[in-house]
């Protein structure tokens, strides 16, 4: 369904990608000016969140290997990052760090590439599993791995400051760090997904036994997608940690491992772009419908705070879409300019091509 | 010229012997079938030659090449390419989305080609795109292209089966079942195609097949299995006439008295 307007010629689709990206750089930078504090927060998570969904769909989606996992793999990735950027007499007054690493100071580039790649190192206990467990029980070895992880965070406190957690993290995370990362991360997913490795990933998640009589070599594309998604997933974490500016071991726990499933869920498994709204559904809720949790008043009827409404909320939502959408919003499709514009803009024209 | 040659092949499962000193050797451009009762081990037979099951004995000589215990990927990409039983298409993709990953291992760009779009990279696709159409013409499903295959009736879903193996490019297909739960009309089909394969296209087959009017009709050579070994070999009119063959299928004679009360 590439070429549904034939006659849309080459220097059109380049004017095209120019005013797209053009319009966003603008809202970024308006994003970027206007917003300040808690909106800007919510701005910014949602694209960290958008990132975490792209790097999990990778292995949960498109392999269909489900782990919940990556918790821990973006705990790795974040204090890798933190023990990269943290001022040297922070690290000397808190930390028993070797001296190399105490006096080490890198540019947030480097400190991110290097927490991706240390993810990717730490998800070998993820694929080391992954090659024996299937289903359930590896759902469920997957869980425990990420609680294994929080728990090493605990205990190590030369490298962590264990439960007390980490402070000073210098704020590096803007719109454009964000952003940046997010566009490079859609534009990889995407042609990733339409290239030989992306449909091998998908033959190997819908029938594993097909895909290796397809002369698919299945071991290499599982490994393959643990490090692809574990890189990604470990670059989302960073940016966390550099958002928020604190850290502790149980930032990235289960719970927050629901929320990106939930994401995933709602948006549809499978696409690039469900799993873009599905993250700004879901952080838009969490974040935005706070208020309601804190009580208030509704004719002349005090509803008393009630700590936690949110989380059982978001979990009638998941389950409602769960019933009506068992694939998501928008399932394994894609939103692109031409979809809107069949279905939107010019619906009519649409109906005139079918008849 | 042997394309296949198969020796001792042996599969226990736990005190179960699925298959037992399984001979076979298939020569160029022939077209051979394997019949037999229901767990007769003919399936077994495929997955040991393909890969998916690892063979306690035996060889699998696939172009002079052992390829018996090799990952199923292997013996894949050097040409012996087989179907399910079950059909095992990809559930809600089209039919087109169905056949690309069946080019894997022919087309070959980086990963960083497929990121950058090289024109090499389109060149590829492109190709691959007018390789599928060309292939669903020849099974005249092209119209049928765009379509999820969960939607298609089911003698066409099969036909998309044999155009995925075909996209493989193989030198030897092994068809498990190929007309198994079609209607006459349809199975005649499959069979116009499995004749095209081997006359037009010099494809070697080897065809597991229960329908006795598709199997007779077709093939030129015939092995017939029972509880995992071999028990007649010959040309269709040799299978019929075969007294083993009729007892496996329907009983002894005295067997047959017993239960019609004796006469």
């Amino acid at each position: 369904m590439r070429n549904v307007n034939p006659d849309n010629s080459r220097k059109q689709r380049i004017l095209k990608t120019l005013i797209f990206a053009a319009i966003i750089i603008g809202i970024l930078a308006l994003a970027d000016t206007k917003l300040r504090g808690f909106y800007l927060g919510v701005f910014l998570l949602f694209g960290i969140n958008a990132i975490a969904c792209l790097g999990v769909s990778i292995t949960n989606s498109y392999a269909n290997i489900f782990s919940l996992g990556f918790g821990g793999i973006m705990l790795m990735a974040a204090y890798t990052c933190v023990l990269f950027t943290l001022p040297v007499s922070y690290k000397e007054s808190t930390l028993t760090l070797p001296l190399w690493l105490e006096n080490l100071q890198a540019p947030f580039i480097l400190a991110l590439i290097v927490s991706g790649i240390v993810a990717v190192l730490s998800s070998i206990v993820l694929v080391l599993p992954a090659f024996r467990l299937r289903g359930h029980y590896f759902v469920l070895a997957s869980m425990g791995i990420n609680i294994v992880m929080t728990n090493l965070a605990i205990n190590m406190r030369a490298y962590t400051h264990g439960p007390l957690g980490l402070r000073n993290i210098p704020f590096h995370t803007n719109v454009w760090w964000v952003y940046g990362l997010l566009a490079l991360t859609v534009f990889f997913v995407t042609r990733f997904k339409r290239s030989k490795f992306g449909r091998a990933l998908i033959a190997i998640g819908k029938d594993q036994t097909l895909a290796a009589a397809l002369g698919i070599d299945v071991v290499k594309y599982k490994i393959y997608a643990f490090v692809i998604g574990s890189f990604i997933v470990g670059i989302s974490g960073a940016l966390w940690v550099h958002y928020t500016g604190s850290m502790h071991p149980n930032v990235f726990d289960l719970n927050f491992v629901f929320h990106i499933i939930a994401m995933l869920a709602v948006g549809g498994s499978g696409s690039v772009t469900g799993a873009l709204l599905g993250a700004a559904i879901i952080t838009a809720f969490t974040h935005l419908a706070r208020p309601i949790q804190e009580g208030f008043a509704l004719f002349s009827f005090d509803v008393p705070p009630l700590i936690g409404l949110i989380q059982v909320l978001l979990a009638v939502v998941v389950v409602l879409i769960m019933i009506f959408r068992p694939d998501g919003l928008i399932g394994s499709r894609e939103i692109t300019f031409n979809s809107v514009k069949c279905n939107f803009v010019m619906p009519k024209a649409r109906e005139e091509e079918k008849g | 010229m042997e394309v296949l040659h198969v020796t001792g092949l042996t599969k226990h499962f736990g005190g179960l012997t699925a298959v037992s000193e399984f001979d076979f050797s298939l020569k160029n451009r022939e077209l051979a079938g394997l019949i037999g009762p229901n767990g007769a081990g003919k399936t077994t037979v495929f997955n040991l030659m393909t890969g998916i099951l690892k063979p306690d004995q035996g060889s699998v000589l696939f172009q002079g090449e052992d390829l018996a215990g090799k990952p199923p990927h292997i013996s894949s990409n050097k040409g012996l390419v087989r179907t399910f039983q079950n059909i095992r298409l990809m559930s809600n993709m089209t039919v087109m989305e169905n056949l690309m990953p069946a080019f894997h291992h022919r087309i070959n760009y980086s990963l960083a080609g497929a990121m950058l779009g090289t024109p090499d990279f389109k060149k590829v696709e492109t190709e691959m795109e007018n390789t599928i159409a060309d292939v669903l013409g020849k099974m005249d499903i092209i119209q049928y292209a765009y379509e999820n295959v969960t939607d298609l009736p089911y003698g066409v879903q099969r036909k998309v089966d044999i155009a995925r193996a075909l996209c493989m490019n193989p030198k030897v297909l092994l068809l498990d079942e190929p007309t198994a739960g079609l209607n006459p009309i349809e199975a005649d089909e499959i069979v116009n195609i499995i004749k095209y394969l081997n006359e037009n296209l010099g494809i070697s087959l080897v065809v597991i097949e229960h329908n006795m009017r598709v199997i007779m009709s077709i093939c030129t050579r015939i092995v017939v299995m029972h509880e995992g070994s071999v028990i007649a070999e010959g040309t269709p009119g040799e299978i019929q006439d075969n007294p083993d063959v009729a007892r496996v299928y329907l009983g002894s004679r005295r067997m047959y008295k017993a239960v019609a009360g004796g006469e």
